[in-house]
């Protein structure tokens, strides 16, 4: 007898459609599985025999052949254990033929019927919605990243026995379909991210996290151990905009292929954070691997990706990151397959000035020229070339932590950041820009518009402070973001000096 | 000395890492070193037997001194024995002076004053200001500077010198043609040009460690005076000032802040009753008191080194009194901008820094950013540099 199934498999963030066919024939006693299967999806038949037989059910001795249909499409993961059994026990005739028509399958088996999670649920789901499938029957931990999904019934299901039971009697009380709002799950999200009002002082770098935020500028800063660098880093998402849904999807999606779902919960609600250790491959940076998943930049999509101690990266590492920087997404290519991740992400670095992290305090800095020099050229210029911002954090004294100046907090910031984003909204309204970070240099002079007496200062720092183009657009770029903070519709000469006082060059290091 | 006896005593000083420490005692033996050349191997070890002597006898068998001497002499560099007229008749008084010195340029000339000036390689910017301008001062006072071309101190003062006009030699503990280190290769050009670069040391040899120290009593030894710009508690610096007053020679150290590392060396050494150094015309005059009577007679008796300190109620000791601190003219900008300008000094400061510091004398504070933009300001007006991405000096 024949069955199709209908299952799908991960493509980058998105799924494809697989049939599931089962035959049965007469023939010597065994179970094939073709149509490019990983070695999961191979183990797949001894899952399925065991499962069976300690549900009480036995595969008869035949013939029997799975094939995966479209062939030439690499299928990995253990998704494939229930619709395959589903397919099998339809040939075998034990359910009745066309009950499973137009519904769609995921999960693991385990060897006594119940069903585990998978990966990339939310993308098999969406895309079975698009192709008119009507139901969906997905692990029960799964079901809530799949119920945000409407025009589809998503049905969770815990083991075999409640599938076979549910597609012979079609009794919406055995396996309930389940629903929610997304929007609703953003609404009441309540993820807790730490304060800037924690942060003492440190006036300046805060200025620089807003701008930061505000424009989407990579941001770097230096500064001896202890100064509270990572501190700041990881306030940074609390000050970005909330997800908007369609953002919200798009992270799920990313976590959900990677595997990175927290259990029981159905989206990623808040801006992630995400600080690899210095240690880091590249593949695990921006994705890879023999079973393409996405790295720690796509995670980072849509939030903040810090590095902290940026001179101990690996040199081939950082520079894997500059296409993405670029182009906001990471075409992963290898002989087997090519994908692409998403990853819109904001850079933040954290680095030491020197070895000792003290320079420029020559009273405590032994550090020689020749050893800080060494230890900057670590840093990639052309990484350096794509960083807006820089700062340079101080230890603050005794007192300022005990008198406890606390300063601006996250929501006074996140306010500034939200007004700089409504001006950029506003200017790019139908361009392909979204915000001041992504302004190409052809259109500088269109959105960055400078008065007589801006450019005359423009033009003096461009001398005094021996720029190169690249670093002249970026003062510009910055400049842009400080005065939509400001709120203002020009930029003018404040604007263009604070931009001036956070740009990053290492030529600060070259004297004396 | 025979010119014809040129290459023998090449011989005698040319032979790779063993320096001059075995010449006296071979002259002495053997009266030149064309005898010691001529003797037999065996009489050389019997009289004079060492390490270095087994060296020199088996370079005299290895190589052609005549042909080794010719290619020295058509390679540009210089040689000057100790009885040669050109050889600085300071070096003659120092305890073990050079047999021979290897150079580039001029030799620094017997009848003008000459000044050490000498300090830590990673300075601050208040030991490159004060280097600077020392050696302008000197340069265009017509006083030969004396340094060891390292980087910091030595290579700033040195700079300065030959750009204000005057003349510089540099002693270097490599073979005169290698340029240590390289990041002042700008300057030993200058130096090959308009002043000197000698060694004691062949061509060819790389910079070492422990050839360092004895080439600072070379430095000292050309000096009349030394000063100690920024030095740290143990550092080289003071082994060359050490070996200064060994040789008898004044010190004058800079003065620092009492917090300050780079400058514990300077104060420690003011303790011990060094001069002091107030500012570049200050020690000009003292330095024009102590050795006025040197200058007039054309150097022609060396002078034992002056009184530590300028006694009570001299010239010296008035100028001293009379100092008042050390004041740079106000530059012509605008009233806000000179709010923020007099609060820099010559240590890098933070803008907060700067805040808390206003708040603290009760002044009005424009606030971290406003001071932040003014101090842009005052980089492009050139009254201030921006030392690393937060902090500020005055330039």
């Amino acid at each position: 007898m024949f069955s199709n199934i209908l299952s799908a498999a991960i493509q980058g963030i998105n799924a494809q459609i697989i049939n599931v066919e089962t035959d049965m024939s007469n023939g010597l006693p065994m179970f094939n599985i073709v149509g490019s299967p990983g070695p999961e999806v191979k183990e797949a038949r001894d899952r399925i025999r065991a499962a069976l037989k300690n549900n009480d059910i036995t595969i008869p001795a035949s013939r029997i052949t799975v094939n995966l249909s479209p062939g030439d499409l690499r299928k990995d993961g253990t998704a494939f254990d229930l619709p395959m059994t589903i397919g099998l026990l339809t040939a075998m005739e034990y359910l009745p033929g066309g009950c499973a028509g137009n519904m769609l399958f995921l999960g693991e088996l385990s060897l006594d019927g119940e069903i585990k999670p998978v990966r990339g649920v939310l993308p098999i789901v969406q895309t079975a919605a698009r192709n008119g499938i009507k139901e969906c029957i997905i692990p029960i931990d799964n079901a809530k990243e799949g119920s945000i999904v409407p025009g589809i019934k998503v049905r969770g299901a815990r083991t075999i026995t409640e599938v076979i039971m549910y597609l012979m009697t079609k009794d919406e009380d055995i396996l309930p379909s389940v629903y929610t709002d997304p929007l609703s799950i953003i609404e009441k999200c309540n993820d807790i991210i730490p304060d800037f009002d924690q942060v003492k002082g440190q006036e300046r770098a805060k200025k620089a996290a807003v701008i930061s935020a505000s424009g989407f500028h990579s941001f770097i800063m230096t500064g001896p151990p202890g100064a509270g660098k990572s501190m700041i880093a990881k306030r940074i998402p609390g000050i970005l905009p909330p997800l908007s849904l369609s953002e919200s999807l798009e992270l799920t999606a990313i976590y959900s292929v990677a595997g990175k779902m927290p259990k029981g919960k159905a989206l990623v609600t808040s801006r992630t954070f995400q600080s690899p250790h210095h240690s880091i491959s590249r593949n695990a940076l921006v994705g890879g691997g023999a079973d393409p998943k996405p790295g720690i930049i796509s995670l980072a999509h849509r939030s903040v990706l810090f590095l902290d101690e940026l001179p101990e990266f690996g040199r081939d590492t950082i520079e894997s990151l500059r296409q993405p920087l670029e182009d906001k997404t990471i075409h992963i290519a290898r002989v087997k397959y090519s994908v692409d991740y998403p990853s819109d992400f904001l850079l933040v670095c954290a680095m030491n000035p020197c070895p000792c992290g003290y320079y420029p305090d020559r009273g405590k800095c032994r550090c020689t020229e020749n050893e800080i020099k060494h230890y900057l050229a670590k840093i990639s210029g052309p990484i350096l070339d794509r960083i807006d911002l820089c700062t340079e954090l101080k230890n603050i004294d005794i007192y300022e932590i005990r008198d406890g100046k606390g300063g601006i907090s996250s929501a006074e910031m996140s306010e500034m950041v939200m007004k700089a984003r409504e001006m950029q909204d506003k200017r790019f309204k139908g361009t392909s820009y979204r915000f001041n970070s992504d302004l190409k240099a052809d259109d500088m002079e269109k959105y960055c518009e400078l008065g007589e007496k801006e450019f005359e200062l423009m033009e003096k720092l461009y001398k005094e402070l021996s720029l190169s183009a690249r670093s002249y657009h970026r003062i510009l770029r910055v400049a842009r973001t400080i005065a939509d903070i400001d709120g203002k519709e020009y930029i003018d000469s404040n604007h263009l000096l604070e931009a001036a006082s956070f740009r990053p060059t290492m030529e600060y290091f070259k004297w004396g | 000395m025979d010119i014809n006896d040129r290459p023998y005593a090449f011989w005698l000083v040319s032979v790779p890492w063993i320096g001059q420490g075995p010449v006296p005692k071979i002259l002495n033996a053997f009266g030149s070193p064309k005898e010691a050349f001529l003797a037999s191997d065996e009489e050389l070890m019997r009289k004079t037997g060492s390490k270095q002597v087994s060296e020199l006898i088996k370079f005299r068998k290895e190589n052609n001194i005549f042909r080794k001497y010719d290619e020295f002499m058509s390679s540009g560099m210089k040689l000057s024995f100790i009885w040669d007229e050109d050889y600085p008749e300071r070096l003659k008084y120092i305890p073990d002076p050079p047999y021979a010195l290897f150079y580039y340029g001029r030799l620094p000339e017997n009848n003008k004053l000459s000044v050490a000036i000498i300090g830590a390689r990673q300075c601050s910017p208040y030991g490159v200001k004060t280097a600077h301008e020392l050696g302008v001062k000197l340069g265009e006072n017509d006083v030969n500077v004396i340094s060891g071309m390292a980087f910091g101190i030595d290579g700033i003062s040195q700079k300065a010198a030959i750009e204000a006009g005057g003349y510089s030699c540099a002693v270097l503990g490599s073979g005169a043609d290698i340029c240590y280190p390289d990041s002042n290769s700008d300057l030993y050009e200058m130096l090959k040009e308009n002043g000197g670069i000698l060694s004691t040391y062949p061509p060819g040899t790389p910079a070492v460690s422990r050839f360092f120290p004895p080439r600072n009593r070379i430095v000292s030894g050309l000096a009349d005076a030394i000063v100690v710009v920024e030095a740290r508690i143990r550092s080289g610096t003071l082994i060359t000032v050490d070996m200064a007053l060994d040789q008898g020679k004044d010190i004058y150290a800079v003065p620092g802040r009492l917090d300050d590392e780079l400058s514990a060396g300077c104060n420690g050494l003011i303790g011990h009753g060094a001069k002091i150094y107030l500012s570049p015309s200050i020690f000009m005059s003292d330095l024009l008191d102590d050795h006025l009577k040197d200058l007039e007679s054309g150097f022609s008796v060396i002078s034992d080194g002056a009184l530590l300190k300028p006694a009570f109620n001299s010239e010296a000791d008035k100028r001293h009194r009379k100092f008042e601190g050390k004041k740079d003219k106000e530059p012509d900008i605008e009233e806000r901008l000179l709010e923020i300008y007099r609060e820099l000094t010559l240590f890098p400061q933070s803008a907060e820094e700067i805040d808390i510091h206003l708040r603290e004398n009760g002044e009005t504070s424009p606030g971290e950013t406003g001071i932040c933009l003014i101090l842009m300001e005052l980089c492009l007006e050139g009254y201030a540099v921006q030392v690393s991405p937060g902090c500020f000096c005055k330039k």
